[in-house]
């Protein structure tokens, strides 16, 4: 299941990355195609069961001492 | 591919009327019972009352900036620096909450519809249309907005009206039992939930919308409506099933919608509940999603949004498998962290735009 959705995942991005580039679009499929390895790289360590550290967890974090003070 | 895209004042309206009920007309009722016992109808009028004048500030401040979003304003008012810094966090807010909400959707369909299924295909499954969605631009998700706009107000209508009969007054008595701070701090709650994040409708507003006559009427009004929806919600849920029951439950309305019984004709009809949810679901979550693209493109100068819609909205669904480890996780950092975090943004931050644009003012007369 989750091999063929990184193939739909690649196909696609394969597509819009070729379209920018042919529009002479450097700057763009770069940005692209670093934030979609980014968010794919998540992804597969999600899958392969890794821990990843939770955002949520440093927004507590910065957070924690407001809760502290209303409470 | 490029040109300006523009959407009118009733569409907006529609935006909206669903961004306010989105989230909050299956889980607030819940929450509030919990922290505001009886008195949880009370916190959200409360709610009401000091959510409309923080729609009156957001108003104001279009009106003094009509023609930039957020990530203009941050650049004029702040500086390049600051600004950046600010819209980064922006952004970080509206990805935070798009997954936040794609993992409020995805476990709502695990533990209520499909029991069986994983709970990451349909992130997936639900973010591939939003993306699509987003991807073909804020135009046609506003025409789909119209478009779906009767069938999530009739379905809510038709379960609020049939469940008026069973409606119990003892259950909500005794009135302000709780105390003042309670019934606030349910209210801050409704408030983080319904009317904070609408800041990321900076990202639409003043800017994209087109023909803005009578606009701080029309906008109230739908706002009005949307608390009014929850109002009825939360009045509805506690005086049917009682406080005890509600506040035991992830999902009251549709508990609601299960024990809806009328004659023994209609029965089980909680399906149109959750149909009703997954159409609202969407709209915030595309607007969440608009806002943090939108905002990104503007912030590293891309040429067209639309080539960063998919890169994002995959980081999204990683992001939503991992925010949240369980429901419990869910409550108890809704309770904690989230309403710190949104008022952040949804108070403190317009607040500091208000400062920096007076002061602005200031200057430009002397």
């Amino acid at each position: 299941m989750w091999v063929i959705l990184y193939g739909v995942i690649i196909a696609i991005s394969w597509i819009q990355i070729r379209g920018l580039w042919s529009q002479s679009n450097k700057r763009d499929s770069l940005i692209y195609i670093v934030t979609m390895s980014f968010s794919l790289t998540i992804l597969i360590l999600f899958q392969l069961g890794v821990p990843i550290p939770n955002p949520l967890e440093w927004i507590s974090v910065v957070y924690d001492p407001v809760h502290s003070f209303f409470q | 591919m490029n040109g300006k895209e523009e959407i009118n004042v009733r569409q907006f309206m529609v935006f909206l009327f669903l961004f306010v009920i989105g989230t909050s007309i299956l889980l607030s009722p819940a929450t509030l019972a919990n922290i505001a016992r009886e008195s949880a109808w009370i916190s959200v009028v409360s709610a009401l009352i000091i959510g409309t004048a923080f729609i009156l500030f957001f108003l104001l401040i279009s009106i003094w900036h009509p023609e930039q979003n957020i990530v203009d304003l941050n650049r004029l008012l702040f500086g390049k620096w600051v600004g950046t810094v600010f819209s980064l966090l922006f952004i970080l807010f509206a990805l935070v909450s798009s997954a936040t909400v794609l993992w409020t959707i995805g476990h709502f369909m695990v533990v209520q519809v499909l029991h069986e299924t994983p709970q990451a295909f349909i992130h997936i499954l639900f973010m591939f249309v939003v993306i699509y969605g987003t991807y073909l631009g804020i135009e046609t998700v506003a025409r789909a907005g119209e478009l779906f706009f009767p069938y999530v107000a009739v379905l809510l209508l038709i379960i609020l009206v049939f469940s008026i009969p069973s409606i119990d007054l003892n259950y909500i008595k005794p009135y302000f039992e709780t105390g003042i701070q309670e019934i606030f701090k349910g209210a801050w709650f409704d408030l983080s939930v319904s009317t904070f994040p609408l800041i990321v409708l900076f990202m639409v507003y003043p800017k994209l919308v087109q023909d803005k006559k009578k606009v701080v009427k029309k906008v109230t009004l739908a706002y009005i409506l949307g608390m009014l929806t929850i109002l009825a919600a939360t009045f509805i849920t506690t005086s049917v099933l009682g406080v005890a029951y509600i506040s035991h439950h992830l999902y009251p309305t549709y508990v609601l919608a299960k024990t809806l019984n009328i004659e023994g004709l209609i029965q089980r009809v909680e399906v149109i509940i959750a149909v009703s949810w997954i159409l609202t679901i969407f709209f915030k979550l595309s607007l969440y999603f608009y806002a943090a693209v939108t905002a990104l493109s503007q912030v590293l100068k891309v040429k067209s949004y639309r080539s960063l819609t998919f890169p994002l909205g995959i980081f999204v669904i990683a992001l939503s498998l991992i925010v949240y480890p369980s429901s419990i996780y869910a409550t108890e950092w809704n309770e904690t962290t989230w309403i710190y975090y949104s008022a952040t943004f949804g108070v403190l931050y317009p607040l500091l735009i208000g400062v920096a644009t007076f002061i602005r003012k200031m200057f430009k007369r002397s």
